[in-house]
């Protein structure tokens, strides 16, 4: 039999499953019950908020681990529907964007350094789009992160109406 | 007549018809139909309800109270600023912009800046548009006025605090004139918490000033209402309004429900240098002259954050407590700025441990801001392809660019005078830490293009221009629609070019004006 015909065939259903695997599969279960955020990107946005956020001496919490996720859960179910499709895209950019830009598997399946290297690419970046698409996460994620009050506490912002007032 | 001493003698919004008051369609007649409750729409209200008339004051947003209003900058973008603070200008480059969406419109979250524009600015516009009757002197007892019923005062040093002396050192050092922002607050605490909403009630937004007298002087005020459309009268061509229509909204979705009609004789638009194009393209009026939406002009504007060897709390004390004038004929002015510290953090430069680093500093950085005249650059805006939002355009030339840039050195020095060891300048294309005063003079030798900025604007005007001639503008100098007899504009579309400075009390001034015309001729 000859199997010539065959091989596009074959081609073609290998990269379609790799396809349907790199888009879609292979990401770990809800870290919690979201309103918004699938599984995908919650692995997205925790991503992100770590690689941002890693826990160190001065901040003792992660991006995940000062609620971030959660965070941006609620802010995005809180959203008109055409703000939040724009900000779920931008999830999805930064996730299978390392493909484009030389690194080949998604954000999220990067070690930490990596992950690292890709953002900083994206704050460094020539071209404005990219360098608008960091600051546009990092903006999601700096309001996510404060309104942690540990955080607010550790970096001595906590909102206080009097601060000319006597405690 | 002076506004209340204190708002909290009594119940501000008492009268306000809200969302939940609205049982089916909504018809009303009046003398005055009054939209948008912003500096210029509550001003107009108020004038005209004092002297009788019977007013409508008109209002997409909810009123706010201070048990809404939280320190958390995203509750505050979704909840007060429109398109939950994701409205952006596009051109060149993206240019966020924060329009407030509330009972008292802009007044609600700005930090209460009340600068008169100086005699140039009028001088300019009357060479541009004819407006020989709009002069420093012409406005000087509508500024008084205003500023009087409001109880304008210059920010006290007891609540500047630290990141806005700092500033002052900086200038006094340089031999920079500089001086305490003049600010519509009574009793100010210094909480800092201007753009999410003063929750000590000491800022005198105009929904407990102005609007608050209008109410007691018979004005109804119906907020949650979206202004879509002037109706013009059956057989009489199209030189006479009869309506306005549009629907009740909920808060915050915005998705609509009851219909309404205001029925006025004389009809005011107030919604703002966007909102108030939009209804007249809608409704495909009052643009023979084909300037309704063009002529876009703003205010873009830059910071820097000054690092410290002290603490500096920048968190502790007026928002915007000073600002110098000194480059204002330049088209520069420089102001300290305070926004809610997520805000601020995300122009820190690194990630990770890096940032976290500047972060574990913050209580040591004061930002400055340069805002410019940019009278190089145009936009527009135009009805958006869905939905009720507007689309806006708008090219920053590199003019423009250039003395944003300028302003930005001298804040850069003024930051070195003040004793900053730091200067993060917030720009692509250099190093994101200038450690010392020769560094920075990056800022002016090194070339930079508009995307390398991080420009954001919130003073938009000129969509709605005034001129002599009905063939260069929309209004004329009292404020009437050329083409429509019995419809005015009284917001920031109105400006014929840059008020050089913080455009409310300009808006607020000429509302002033317009309505007591309208009140001798209604």
């Amino acid at each position: 039999m000859d199997v010539l015909p065959l091989l596009p065939i074959a081609v073609f259903s290998t990269l379609a499953l790799l396809l349907l695997w790199g888009l879609f599969l292979g990401y770990p279960r809800k870290r919690f019950a979201s309103r918004v955020l699938t599984a995908k990107e919650q692995a997205i946005v925790t991503a992100c908020a770590d690689t941002l956020f890693p826990a160190r001496d001065s901040m003792p919490l992660t991006g995940s681990e000062a609620g971030t996720v959660e965070y941006l859960d609620q802010h995005l179910a809180d959203l008109p529907g055409d703000k939040r499709i724009l900000i779920r895209l931008l999830f999805i950019l930064i996730e299978h964007s390392p493909w484009i830009f030389g690194m080949t598997p998604r954000f999220s399946s990067l070690s930490q350094a990596r992950r690292y290297a890709f953002l900083m690419g994206m704050a460094n970046s020539r071209l404005y789009m990219r360098r608008l698409s960091f600051l546009s996460l990092r903006t999601l994620l700096c309001m996510a992160y404060f309104a942690n009050p540990e955080i607010a506490a550790r970096v001595g912002s906590t909102p206080n109406a009097r601060p000319f007032s006597p405690s | 007549m002076t506004a209340p001493a204190t708002a909290n003698e009594y119940a501000p919004h008492s009268g306000v018809k809200r969302f939940a008051d609205y049982r089916g369609d909504v018809h009303e007649k009046c003398d005055v139909a009054v939209v948008g409750s912003g500096p210029g729409g509550s001003v107009v209200a108020q004038v005209l309800a004092a002297a009788g008339h019977d007013v409508v004051l008109l209002e997409e947003g909810p009123p706010f109270s201070p048990q809404d209003f939280q320190p958390d900058a995203a509750l505050t973008l979704r909840r007060m600023v429109r398109e939950a603070g994701m409205r952006a200008i596009r051109g060149n480059l993206f240019i966020p912009t924060m329009q407030p969406i509330g009972l008292g419109g802009g007044t609600l979250i700005n930090s209460a800046i009340c600068v008169r524009a100086p005699d140039f600015v009028f001088e300019h516009w009357r060479e541009t548009a004819g407006t020989d009757e709009i002069t420093g002197s012409a406005l000087a007892p509508h500024y008084d006025h205003i500023e009087e019923f409001w109880g304008v005062e210059p920010t006290p040093e007891a609540v500047q605090g630290e990141r806005n002396l700092s500033f002052k050192r900086g200038c006094e050092a340089l031999g920079i004139s500089a001086e305490p922002i003049r600010r519509n607050v009574r009793g100010c605490l210094g909480s800092g918490e201007c753009f999410s909403g003063c929750r000590n009630r000491a800022k005198q937004s105009s929904d407990l000033s102005f609007i608050r007298s209008a109410l007691d002087n018979g004005a109804r005020v119906l907020s949650s209402v979206r202004v879509e459309r002037i109706v013009t009268a059956a057989g009489a061509g199209q030189s006479r309004a009869q309506a306005i229509t549009g629907h009740v909204v909920r808060p915050f979705s915005y998705e609509p429900s009851h219909r309404v009609r205001v029925d006025a004789k004389v009809i005011v638009l107030a919604a703002g240098c966007i909102g108030t194009p939009l209804i007249l393209q809608r409704s495909g009026l009052a643009n023979s002259s084909g300037y309704v939406g063009r002529e876009l002009q703003l205010h873009p504007g830059l910071a820097l954050m000054a690092v410290f060897d002290h603490a500096v709390h920048p968190w502790r004390g007026a928002t915007q407590g000073y600002q110098s004038l000194a480059f204002l004929k330049e088209g520069i002015k420089l102001e300290v700025l305070w926004a809610p510290p997520a805000v601020l953090a995300t122009r820190l430069p690194g990630l990770g441990a890096e940032f976290q680093r500047h972060l574990a500093n913050y209580e040591r950085m004061a930002p400055y801001d340069v805002i410019v005249a940019a009278n190089h650059s145009r936009g527009r805006v135009r009805p958006g392809l869905m939905g009720w939002e507007p689309d806006i355009q708008f090219r920053l030339e590199q003019p423009d660019v250039d003395l944003l840039i300028r302003g930005l050195a001298i804040l850069s020095d003024i930051a070195w005078a003040a004793g900053a060891t730091e200067v993060l300048p917030g720009l692509h294309g250099i190093p994101e830490r200038l450690r010392s005063k020769s560094e920075a003079e990056l800022l002016r030798t090194h070339r930079f293009k508009a995307t390398d900025t991080i420009t954001a604007s919130n003073h938009l005007f000129g969509t709605t221009r005034m001129s002599r001639r009905p063939q260069d503008g929309v209004v004329d100098q009292d404020g009437r629609c050329h083409d429509l007899d019995n419809v005015y504009i009284a917001d920031s579309g109105i400006f014929v070019g840059s008020p050089a400075v913080n455009p409310m009390l300009t808006i607020m001034a000429l509302a002033n004006r317009i309505a007591q015309g309208i009140a001798k001729r209604v």
